[in-house]
């Protein structure tokens, strides 16, 4: 598999904190690459590292097979976009004049292709209005649209949804998709919204304390995790003592709705809870989430 | 380099950009409500006083090039612009020297403007049609006013480096425009300074009998030998004290200019250089 980063025990300390704590990630040609971790595990820092704003302590990197101690990396780097933290943009620029600020620092010859970007995020109908005016959404749009520039096969969104609304964040997910599949573009993004990430990854990176706990792909993690039967009852004590008795694995989720995980028989279970004067309501089978699968992955709920 | 230049010289230039067009608007403001103001109080018939030159403008560029350094490189840092150059692969020393240029060619457009109004206003360089009244003289010819430039090009260059310096190795931008402050007033408050403790008496005072010198008290606050030297260098040295003096330098003293030039190159060179060592290795956030 041909892999546009390649990270070898990373590490990048501030002061005594370490941020990285050897990282080590593939994340191959064409992935949309969901880099999920707590606040301060540091999915920021390696993506700091990979732009070239830091330099990592020890270990390395390579970015389209060349290593970031290669004098050469910048033309690496030249295929790459990215919106890290804050979007970069000028605020007292329109959303064009931003676009062609970009085009400028690239040495792009023209300014084709800007009114093509600000479709793409939604922007064709800021105007002249500068950006410095725009809600959060829009500059962050913006954001992805300056990343945009020059057609980067390789872009890096740190929590790109961040303070969009649904709407947008529906085009932002579109956007993303139509990207990777119409260009191949390959993508990392780090976000919390696990949901959101899951509509759209082909492969995790799971990061906690500096470190990779786990790396997956998206049908690798349909494969793991746990499927379950979800079932609403009149009385969830009841159905504690049939299932502890039966020990049979299970979650509640509120007072009267459970997560069997286990391959049961309905019948049974009906005719256990009726000894019991319990009713079932409903029945469904249910996919644990991908939510529920880092949550385990970091230890249980005490780590969520 | 030049995809930055091209950038950079767009962004601070642009129309509209008011930390560029501001300086430069005083630029002619200034000068010239300067030079009406002289004509009018000495009247239109009254012969020009003698002194070399009539507005020396070097602190005041040192300090406009001082506030546009700060605001444009501390937007820049501020809007992601630096960092944005990074990402899409620009070298970290071609970033620093562009802004460099830039931050240059604003000084070098300026210290145009400020020579034009030295012409202007100086009767020995105008034409004769020009002049009102009678025209005193000045004492300025042509090879002074080339050399003139030529150390105001070179003390503003300096100026330009130690600035750009500043604020690019600084950890954020807020600190390195109050440093930049700081290091413009410790500039300026000891070329200030100089002159008068080198005017220090070497002694308080002096009993003489038939002529000759029979006790002395020696004054304990006089600067002699290796301080005196270099004190009497930093003027030479720094672009303050290069500016505060610039029309009074005799330019057949060829070693002087040639002192100052070097001077003005060495600092340019040195913070260019250091200045993108620091940069190199910083932490961008």
């Amino acid at each position: 598999m041909e892999y546009v980063l390649e990270t070898n025990e990373l590490y990048k300390s501030y002061k005594k904190v370490k941020a990285a704590n050897g990282i080590t990630m593939r994340v191959p040609k064409g992935a949309i690459y969901g880099f999920v971790g707590k606040n301060g595990a540091g999915k920021t820092t390696l993506m700091r590292l990979i732009c070239g704003l830091q330099e990592p302590d020890s270990g390395y990197y390579t970015l389209y097979g060349r290593k970031n101690t290669d004098k050469d990396i910048c033309k690496s780097r030249r295929r790459m976009g990215a919106v890290i933290e804050a979007p970069i943009v000028y605020p007292d620029l329109s959303a064009e004049n931003n676009l062609k600020q970009q085009y400028r620092i690239l040495g792009l010859p023209s300014f084709d292709g800007i009114s093509d970007i600000l479709k793409v995020v939604g922007l064709e109908n800021a105007g002249k209005k500068k950006a410095k005016n725009f809600s959060l959404g829009m500059r962050q749009r913006l954001g992805i649209a300056v990343a945009l520039a020059g057609d980067p096969d390789f872009i890096v969104l740190d929590e790109p949804i961040n303070g969009i609304d649904p709407e947008g964040i529906i085009e932002i997910r579109e956007l993303i998709l139509r990207l990777n599949k119409e260009r191949q573009t390959t993508f990392l993004i780090s976000s919390h919204i696990l949901d959101e990430l899951s509509k759209l990854a082909t492969h995790y990176g799971f990061i906690e304390k500096g470190c990779i706990i786990k790396e997956i792909s998206a049908e690798e993690l349909e494969k793991a995790i746990r499927k379950c039967i979800r079932v609403e009852v009149s009385d969830i004590k009841a159905l504690c003592r049939v299932l502890d008795s039966m020990n049979i694995e299970y979650k509640i989720l509120s007072d009267k709705k459970a997560d069997i995980y286990a391959k049961i028989g309905i019948t049974e279970l009906v005719f256990a809870l009726s000894k019991e004067s319990c009713e079932i309501f409903s029945a469904t089978e249910h996919d644990e989430s991908l939510e529920s699968y880092y949550i385990n992955l970091m230890g249980g709920d005490k780590n969520a | 380099m030049r995809k930055l230049l091209h950038a950079d010289f767009f962004r601070l230039f642009r129309f509209g950009n008011l930390q560029f067009w501001m300086p430069f608007a005083i630029m002619i403001i200034y000068p010239t409500v300067f030079l009406i103001t002289k004509q009018i109080s000495m009247g239109i018939q009254t012969p020009y006083p003698d002194d070399r030159v009539n507005f020396n403008l070097a602190i005041f560029i040192e300090f406009l090039l001082l506030f546009l350094t700060g605001t444009y490189l501390s937007n820049e840092y501020k809007d992601g612009a630096i960092r944005n150059k990074i990402i899409v692969g620009a070298k970290r020393k071609n970033i620093y020297l562009s802004y460099l240029l830039t931050i240059f060619l604003t000084a070098l457009i300026m210290t145009v403007m400020w020579f034009t109004f030295i012409v202007i206003g100086v009767p020995d360089l105008r034409p004769q049609e020009f002049n009102f009244g009678n025209p005193g003289s000045t004492g300025i010819g042509i090879f002074d006013f080339i050399s003139y430039f030529l150390i105001a090009v070179m003390f503003l260059a300096a100026t330009a480096s130690i600035f750009t310096f500043t604020i690019l190795s600084s950890e954020n931008s807020s600190t390195g425009a109050f440093v930049s402050i700081i290091v413009f007033f410790v500039m300026l408050g000891s070329v200030m300074l100089i002159p008068h403790l080198l005017n220090i008496n070497e002694y308080n005072s002096l009993h003489m009998e038939d002529g000759v010198i029979i006790e002395c008290e020696r004054n304990p606050y006089y600067v002699g030998g290796a301080a005196r030297y270099i004190l009497q260098f930093i003027p030479d040295f720094l672009p303050t004290g290069q500016g505060i003096q610039l029309f009074d330098i005799d330019t057949s003293d060829y070693m002087h200019t040639a002192k100052m030039l070097l001077s003005s190159a060495f600092i340019t060179v040195s913070t260019t250089i250091t200045g993108i060592c620091l940069f190199k290795r910083r932490n961008m956030k």
